[in-house]
């Protein structure tokens, strides 16, 4: 019974000599070329593809599109396995696998489907009503059941082995739609010059033109829809792509598209993205997206074989498949004629059409006189059968003469919603057509305007016309010169001759008689009582209504329930639809993988890495690297069998007793310019610079406008009118915009300027007793690095190997120390040098670790001392404060609440006893009233000193120094730790400075 | 090829002269013989050197505009990147918010901006299109391992 549903036809969109394999559940099936999952599977016979959200209903095909709210599968296996992966937009590749969803154990038989059974509890908000008690088993109990039992399939927990792109694409028209209206649009738009991008969801155009019935310009529907595309795709100025879905429509005319480049393969070729996700950019916008067909509401609606009257007629049309024998046809419009008359071209019988309008339309007319047998004034009450449907129970649309009809399928159609759902997203709220039945596009208020189907013109001559005068319109609001008579001219030339226009009546009908669970909103499981139930409980208004019933809310946003669940609300409510009116839609219009938005940026590239000029060399030294923002740092180097404490006590300790190398680099820093420099500095700093003289540096510390310290670092002058900043790691382009704000905003009298130069110089600190002999050793005659020539704070440049060097006697680890910069492409040559020279020394490089232990035994701030919270005079650097000159901050610091004595400022902690202390420890004064409340101040910095031979660490407490050498207890919560300490001053090491300046 | 780099601004009463020099129209780089200029911000130029003039560009500048402007040395703050080619363009706007089509830019465009998350300024060199992209040195590495990933759909070969 090989593809035994697959009529005989001439069906444009499958190529019968490539066969295809695939399975489904196991069983092997095959299909052409150019089918999708769902008409393959639907050739095979297969019409139970799954079941339902919540009462594990069997389901089939509801639609033909990316609309569809059941057909949804597990697609492929392994860690490229995709769930909820609506078949009708799978293309057949040879190999397919995929699998149906929410069942247990098989298809065929579902335990869940007992779910049904308690069907009257499940009604809309039952996770509201039901397991509310007790409360020890809403996570134990109840959550498990739930997730058990709802949902839909399982995702790998394999990474996706597969590549995703981002890009990037401008346009002056940007047409969304390749059907009938799209291409005019796109044509239409093309021939002014203008750059034109048209998007298409599905790998073929044309949209819903009925290919075997619809002759263009006296050619077939697919003949002439090559035509267009050809004289698209032959434009430079036209950007043509199929399989792209927009799904995002964003401010300033900025729109998201998802480009399905490789999932029709079986896996994408080498190099080849699977997905990319385009960023669009265009001055107009046409919307031609056309508009989504709605079901009717009866009882049983949801059984598989009742599908959309288009969903039947692309089957046949495209796929030479038919969804059963005999066919029962309903409608509110004159859509399902077309329908009819395909179906019987092809020999498919057709058992009755219900035709819930009392009188025969023009083209309802036609085929009765074609003879087929239509009934007026019908609507479908009951779908009957198990699995699939065996029968149509229907009557006269105010419920009397029942009767029943024969069918193994059933097309219905509703009406049409035209989809008005990006130009929602712009903000634009949709208005109801009561001559339509639908609502449509607002006034534009962004530059879009909707075409064709989209905006209710549901006629082919329409929907050619209105595509051509939008592209036209689009072009002509981008800018296009063109000559008005030429271009009218040549649009008339684009647009081809069609029969006439068939007419448009809709009957109202939006709940058929008769009883039993009606479904509005597929993917969700609501229906009509749903609605109708939400509203007795209160939830009167449409947003309320939607998210108590979760109308709408599934993958599918709705697309097939939205205005079915509006207008049964509305006839609840007794009011009119346009007064109930929509809820707003959002981005994205149909799914998108989340590794589509991460693009690049996952893994290791989930953001740039910045490496040091010095990188290489701490590579070959071994060093365990560690995250500073973007850079990464030597954290340590450990020796065989040395836990970080162990490298971090023993490069500390090597740095007090010789000397040792750490790579500063990443510090930020800031070449500076101009007359006004000091001044400029004098405004920004607390201290004053006036009076630095060339080639000496100094501390400075920078406030933010509220008063709290910013940052610090020193500044360097390198000549008359020539500065260089550092600043901290951590800050360096926050201070960098700082000083851009101060200088073009508040003060561009002054003649100041500045650039970053932090990757234009690498820095190596060289700190220890041994430091000046190792200096020595590397410059040779090149630089005299005594006390005479290079003092404490002392800055000197020199030629060093030809390569233009400076040297700063500054220290952060409380060492003799020096920082030696040198342009960044030397940083290799500059680390081997010294470290190589530094063999005789003794010379040890260190890492971010063992420099925060110095600086802490030194007692110099860090990023955890200024965290944003403390002012200078917590950090004991009051004193620094200029008082006889203005500077950005001071006039917060006078604020009440910083001159107070109970501010906790900075203190020095000694570990009392055995253990160790924490970082975020809080200080109290006794551990057993340890609480929140009791809390004096907390510890920010701690190290296990080699130069005090314990623990120490840096803090804040209330009253500060005036506690010194009383013991508080340092309790850490989350380890539930008490250890005490002894208050001390915070210099550990050094106090009086004669190793900094000897 | 060393590529020497300044950063060059304009000091308080020298802006037209400099401007006249380094061109001041936004977005588009101006060439002589020694260098190409590519204006920043108001009263901010990159200047790099053309064909071997490395060395000499701080006194080629300092010759021209004296004592109108501050120099500072940024010749290894940053690494070029030369990307040629017919899908140069293409290769570009996966990570370039900008309009680059040939209609919107030319050669001579420069502009700053991201991508890749990094801070790029791009300068377009030729027709071909050929793209000089300059990254800040910390960066080199992290952009090329994003720019040869999107590169390889595409196809491409390291000339040096």
């Amino acid at each position: 019974m090989k593809q035994s549903f697959r009529v005989d036809c001439e069906a444009p969109g499958i190529d019968r000599k490539r066969k295809l394999a695939f399975t489904f559940d196991g069983k092997r099936y095959e299909g052409y070329a150019g089918d999708n999952l769902a008409s393959a599977l639907l050739a095979n016979g297969v019409s139970l593809m799954g079941r339902s959200f919540k009462y594990h209903r069997p389901r089939g095909l509801l639609s033909m599109g990316s609309e569809e709210p059941n057909g949804l599968v597990e697609l492929r296996d392994g860690a490229r396995k995709e769930p909820n992966t609506r078949s009708t937009m799978v293309e057949l590749y040879d190999g397919l696998v995929a699998k149906s969803q929410n069942r247990y154990p098989s298809l065929q038989f579902d335990l869940l489907s007992f779910n049904q059974v308690l069907a009257p509890f499940l009604t809309a908000g039952f996770y509201y009503k039901t397991f509310m008690w007790p409360a020890s088993f809403w996570e134990s109990v109840y959550e498990k059941i739930i997730r058990r039992s709802a949902g839909l399939g399982s995702a790998s927990v394999d990474a996706d082995p597969d590549r995703y792109e981002h890009s990037h694409l401008h346009c002056e028209v940007l047409v969304i739609g390749g059907g009938v209206t799209g291409l005019m649009a796109a044509r239409a738009a093309a021939i002014s010059g203008m750059r034109v991008v048209l998007l298409e969801e599905q790998a073929h155009f044309g949209g819903s033109l009925v290919l075997q019935q619809e002759r263009l310009d006296g050619l077939p529907a697919s003949e002439w829809i090559d035509l267009q595309f050809q004289s698209l795709t032959s434009m430079d100025n036209v950007t043509v792509m199929s399989r792209t879905t927009l799904f995002g429509y964003y401010d300033g005319n900025v729109l998201a598209a998802l480009e399905r480049v490789a999932d029709h393969l079986p896996e994408p070729a080498a190099h080849q993205p699977r997905q990319r996700l385009w960023t669009l950019r265009a001055a107009q916008v046409v919307i031609a997206s056309g508009s989504h067909e709605r079901p009717m509401i009866f009882a049983n609606n949801d059984k598989p074989g009742v599908m959309l009257n288009t969903a039947v007629r692309r089957l046949l049309d495209r796929y030479a498949v038919t969804p059963g024998r005999r066919l029962a046809l309903c409608t509110t419009n004159d859509d399902v004629y077309s329908t009819a008359r395909l179906l019987r071209d092809n020999d498919v019988e057709v058992a009755v059409i219900l035709d819930a309008r009392p009188k025969p339309s023009t083209v309802a007319q036609q085929a009765v006189d074609s003879g087929l047998p239509v009934l007026f004034g019908s609507v479908p009450r009951k779908a009957l059968g198990g699995v699939r449907v065996k029968g149509l129970e229907f009557s006269d649309i105010d419920g009397a003469g029942i009767q029943t009809a024969a069918c193994d399928c059933v097309a219905m159609s509703g009406g049409f919603s035209p989809d008005v759902h990006l130009s929602s997203q712009t903000g634009a709220a949709p208005v109801w057509d009561d001559r339509l039945q639908a609502f449509l596009p607002a006034t534009p208020i962004r530059a879009e305007r909707s075409a064709g189907a989209a905006n209710g013109i549901f006629d082919l001559a329409g929907c050619l016309a209105s595509g051509l005068d939008a592209g036209a319109k689009a072009a002509l609001g981008a800018g296009a010169d063109v000559p008005a008579s030429t271009y009218d001219n040549d649009l008339k030339m684009l647009l081809p001759d069609v029969d006439a226009a068939s007419s448009n009546s809709f009957a109202v009908c939006w709940q058929c008689p008769g009883k039993g669970k009606s479904f509005v909103d597929f993917q969700n499981d609501v229906t009509a009582q749903d609605i109708r139930l939400a509203y007795q409980e209160g939830y009167v208004s449409v947003e309320h209504a939607k998210r108590y019933t979760t109308l709408g809310m599934a993958t599918d946003q709705g697309k097939t329930a939205n205005v079915n669940g509006i207008a049964i609300l509305a006839e609840t409510r007794g009011e009119s639809i346009q007064n109930v009116g929509t809820t707003r839609f959002r981005p994205p219009y149909s799914p998108v993988a989340i590794a589509a938005f991460a693009g690049h940026e996952r893994g290791r590239d989930f953001q740039p890495v910045r490496r040091t000029a010095m990188h290489a060399c701490h590579e070959k030294l071994g060093a365990v690297f560690v995250e500073a923002g973007q850079w990464v740092r030597p954290q340590y180097y450990p020796r065989e069998g040395e836990t970080v404490m162990d490298a971090t006590y023993r490069e500390a300790m090597q740095v007090r007793q010789s000397v040792g190398l750490c790579d500063v680099s990443t510090l930020g820093k800031i070449e500076m310019f101009g007359t006004d420099t000091a001044e400029f500095l004098n405004r920004l700093y607390i201290n004053g610079w006036h009076t630095l003289p060339v080639g000496k540096a100094r501390y400075g510390v920078m406030l933010r406008e509220d008063g709290y310290v910013f940052d610090d670092g020193t500044t360097s002058r390198i000549g008359e009118h020539h500065y260089f900043m550092t600043t901290t790691t951590a800050n360096a382009a926050r201070v960098l915009a700082h000083m851009e704000y101060a200088s073009q905003v508040l003060w561009p009298d002054l003649d100041v300027c500045f650039c970053s130069a932090t990757e234009q110089w690498c820095g190596v600190a060289v700190a220890g007793p041994e430091s000046r002999a190792l200096l020595q050793s590397l410059f040779g005659s090149a630089l005299q690095v005594d006390n005479e020539h290079l003092p404490f704070m002392g800055v000197r440049e020199t030629l060093w190997q030809g390569v233009r060097t400076r040297v700063f006697r500054i220290s952060f680890s409380g060492e003799h120390a020096y920082e030696i910069n040198v342009p960044w492409g030397y940083g290799e040559m500059l680390w081997d040098r010294l470290y190589e020279k530094g063999q005789a020394y003794k010379v040890v490089p260190y890492g971010t670790e063992a420099l925060g232990v110095l600086r802490i035994e030194k007692g110099h701030v860090a990023g955890n001392e200024i965290d944003g919270r403390t002012t200078a005079a917590d950090m004991g650097l009051g004193g620094m404060m200029s008082k006889t000159k203005p500077f950005i901050g001071q006039v917060m610091t006078q604020r009440e609440g910083f001159l107070s004595d109970d501010r906790p400022t900075l203190v020095g902690l000694k570990l009392k006893g055995a253990g160790r202390l924490r970082g975020g420890a809080h200080l109290v004064e006794d551990a057993a009233t340890a609480t929140a409340n009791n809390s004096l101040g907390w510890v920010t910095s701690v190290a296990n000193s080699p130069a005090a031979g314990n623990w120490i660490a840096l803090g804040y407490l209330r009253g500060g120094l005036s506690h010194k050498g009383k013991i508080f207890t340092a309790f850490y919560p989350l380890k539930d730790e008490a250890v005490d300490v002894e208050v001390c001053h915070p210099v550990f090491f050094d106090p009086d400075g004669e190793r900094l300046r000897g | 090829m060393d590529t020497s780099i300044l950063q060059v601004f304009s000091r308080k009463g020298g802006e037209a002269i400099v401007a006249s020099s380094l061109g001041d129209t936004p977005g588009l780089s101006c060439r002589t013989t020694d260098y190409t200029s590519m204006p920043l911000s108001p009263r901010q130029w990159l200047v790099t050197s053309v064909n071997g003039a490395d060395c000499h560009l701080k006194d080629v500048l300092q010759r021209d505009l004296g004592n109108s402007v501050y120099l500072s040395e940024q010749s290894h703050s940053r690494i070029i990147i030369r990307v040629a080619g017919e899908g140069a363009r293409e290769l570009l706007q996966k990570g370039c918010r900008l309009d680059l089509h040939e209609s919107r830019a030319s050669s001579g465009f420069c502009a700053q901006t991201a991508m890749a998350q990094i801070g790029v300024l791009i300068h377009q060199v030729d027709e071909l299109p050929t793209y000089d992209l300059h990254i800040y040195s910390g960066f080199a590495q992290s952009f090329w391992h994003w720019l040869t990933e999107m590169a390889a759909p595409h196809g491409y070969k390291v000339i040096s």
